[in-house]
C-alpha cells in the first residue's frame, strides 16, 4: 500500500474508532509495518492540514484519534449542547489529582488527604468516567480502590501517565515550608 | 506580596474542611508578615469554629482533632518553657504537630498540581471528538429479528402459557411472628396510670427482637390513640410509658 492508500485506510478506521487507536492495532489491521503506519499517519496529517480541513488527527491516551480543529469549537458549542461539557469544581479537580498520582487510592486515603469527605466527588469522576475502581481492599468494609481511567489520559491530552508534571514540581518552595514550620515550632 | 492591601481576612465560610480553612488562615497572614503568629491562628480558627456551631452546621470530628492540636500547640507557646515536663508528652505534641504540617503541605501540593491538571484538561478539550463508533449499541432494527411464522409463535405461546407460575415454598420459615395485638392487650394491663414504666422494662420477658418489635408497634398504636402516654428524654435514652387519662375502647388496625 502506498503512504496516500494506508492514509485513507487510517482516517477512515480514526473515523468511525469509538477512542484513540494505538499504532499496534493499525499496524495489525493494515497488515503494515510500524513504520509504514508511522508513515501513513504522519500523510493523513499533511493533507488533513493542506486542505484546511475541520479535522486534526491526535496522538492521546497511548492511540490516534480524529478530533476537531480547536478553531472550529465556538461554532461546535452553538451546534450542540453537549460540546461545552461542565467544568469540575475544585473538589474534584483535587481529588482527580490525588487519585492520578497516589492510584490506587481509597475513598478513605483521599479523605485523609484532603480533611473533608471526598464521597460526592469521588462519585462525579466516576459518573464522569475518568476514574475507575481497580480492586476492593479485604480490609473491614471492602474500600474500593481507585485509578484513573484512560478517557483521564485523553481529556489531560496525555499519552500516559508518566507524562503527568511531577508531583515535586508543586511542593511549595523552601520559603512556604520554612514559613509554616516557623508558625507551628512551639520554642 | 509586598504592598499587598489588608483585606484578605478570611470572614466567610467559604472553605472546604479544616485543612483548608487552616491554609486560608495562614495565606492570608502571609500576605502582611512573614512569619504568622501562631496565638493569632488559633484564635482565629477556634472563631471559625464557634461560628460554625453557631450556625448549627456539622462540626465534624476533624475540625476539634486539629483545633486540640492547635490549642496544645498554642499552650506550650504561651507557657514559659518550664523544666517539669512530661518528655513523653512534648514528644507527642511534636508528632502531632509535624503530622499536622505534613498533611498541609500534601493538601497544598494536590491543590498546586490540580490546578495544572485543571488547566491542561481545558487545553485539551478544545479538541473534540466523536463520542460514539459505528458499534454504539442501537436497538435491533425491525428485519434484524429472526422471522417466526404463525405455527411456530402458537407453539412459543402455548409453552408459556402452560407454565404455571410455582409460588415459593416458605415452609421451612418457621417465623412465628408475634402478635402486636396481644402485646397491645399486655401493655394495656401492665401500664398503669399511678407509675410510669420503663419499655425496656416492659419488654424484659421477651426473648427474640422480633417480639420486643411487637411491643414497640403495640406501644405506637396505643399512643396513637391516646391510651398511653410516651416520653423520651433524649436520643437513645429510655421510654417511659403511663397510661393516660382517658380510656377509650378502640380497636386496633392490627386485627
Amino acid at each position: 500500500m502506498s503512504d496516500i492508500e494506508l492514509a485513507r485506510v487510517i482516517e477512515a478506521i480514526l473515523f468511525v474508532a469509538e477512542e484513540p487507536v494505538s499504532q499496534d492495532v493499525l499496524v495489525e489491521v493494515l497488515e503494515a509495518r510500524v513504520e509504514d503506519i508511522q508513515e501513513g499517519l504522519t500523510t493523513l496529517q499533511h493533507t488533513l492540514d493542506e486542505r484546511g480541513s475541520g479535522l486534526i488527527v491526535r496522538e492521546t491516551a497511548g492511540g490516534w484519534r480524529l478530533y476537531t480543529r480547536p478553531a472550529t469549537r465556538p461554532f461546535l458549542e452553538r451546534f450542540t449542547v453537549s460540546a461545552s461539557l461542565a467544568r469540575l469544581s475544585n473538589a474534584a479537580m483535587e481529588v482527580l489529582s490525588i487519585i492520578a498520582y497516589q492510584q490506587p487510592v481509597s475513598k478513605g486515603q483521599i479523605t485523609e488527604i484532603r480533611g473533608v469527605d471526598s464521597g460526592s466527588a469521588v462519585r462525579t469522576l466516576e459518573r464522569r468516567g475518568l476514574i475507575q475502581e481497580r480492586e476492593r481492599l479485604s480490609t473491614p468494609g471492602n474500600p474500593a480502590l481507585f485509578e484513573t481511567s484512560r478517557l483521564f489520559l485523553e481529556k489531560v491530552g496525555i499519552n500516559s501517565l508518566d507524562e503527568l508534571p511531577p508531583l515535586a514540581d508543586h511542593v511549595p518552595p523552601s520559603t512556604v515550608v520554612e514559613s509554616l514550620e516557623e508558625s507551628f515550632r512551639s520554642e | 506580596m509586598m504592598g499587598a492591601v489588608k483585606t484578605h481576612e478570611v470572614k466567610t465560610a467559604v472553605f472546604e474542611g479544616p485543612l483548608d480553612l487552616l491554609l486560608q488562615l495562614i495565606t492570608s497572614h502571609q500576605l502582611e508578615i512573614t512569619a504568622v503568629s501562631l496565638v493569632d491562628l488559633v484564635n482565629e480558627y477556634l472563631a471559625v469554629i464557634e461560628e460554625l456551631e453557631r450556625l448549627d452546621l456539622e462540626v465534624t470530628s476533624e475540625f476539634v482533632l486539629i483545633a486540640s492540636t492547635l490549642i496544645q500547640l498554642k499552650a506550650r507557646r504561651l507557657l514559659p518553657t518550664s523544666d517539669g515536663l512530661d518528655l513523653d508528652e512534648e514528644l507527642e505534641l511534636i508528632e502531632e504537630r509535624d503530622r499536622l504540617l505534613a498533611r498541609l503541605l500534601a493538601c497544598v501540593t494536590f491543590k498546586d498540581v490540580a490546578a495544572v491538571i485543571g488547566h491542561r484538561m481545558e487545553q485539551a478539550d478544545r479538541f473534540m471528538s466523536r463520542p460514539w463508533g459505528i458499534d454504539f449499541p442501537l436497538p435491533p432494527r425491525p428485519d434484524a429479528l429472526p422471522p417466526i411464522d404463525g405455527n411456530r409463535l402458537a407453539r412459543l405461546a402455548t409453552e408459556l402459557f402452560e407454565t404455571t407460575i410455582a409460588e415459593p415454598d416458605l415452609d421451612h420459615l418457621d417465623l412465628d411472628l408475634p402478635s402486636v395485638a396481644d402485646a397491645m392487650a399486655d401493655l394495656r394491663r401492665r401500664v398503669t396510670m399511678d407509675t410510669e414504666a420503663d419499655f425496656s422494662d416492659l419488654v424484659g420477658h421477651t426473648e427474640r427482637p422480633v417480639e420486643v418489635i411487637a411491643y414497640f408497634l403495640a406501644l405506637l398504636e396505643l399512643a396513637r390513640w391516646g391510651i398511653v402516654e410516651v416520653t423520651q428524654s433524649g436520643w437513645l435514652a429510655e421510654i417511659r410509658v403511663k397510661a393516660a387519662v382517658v380510656d377509650l375502647t378502640i380497636e386496633s388496625e392490627w386485627e
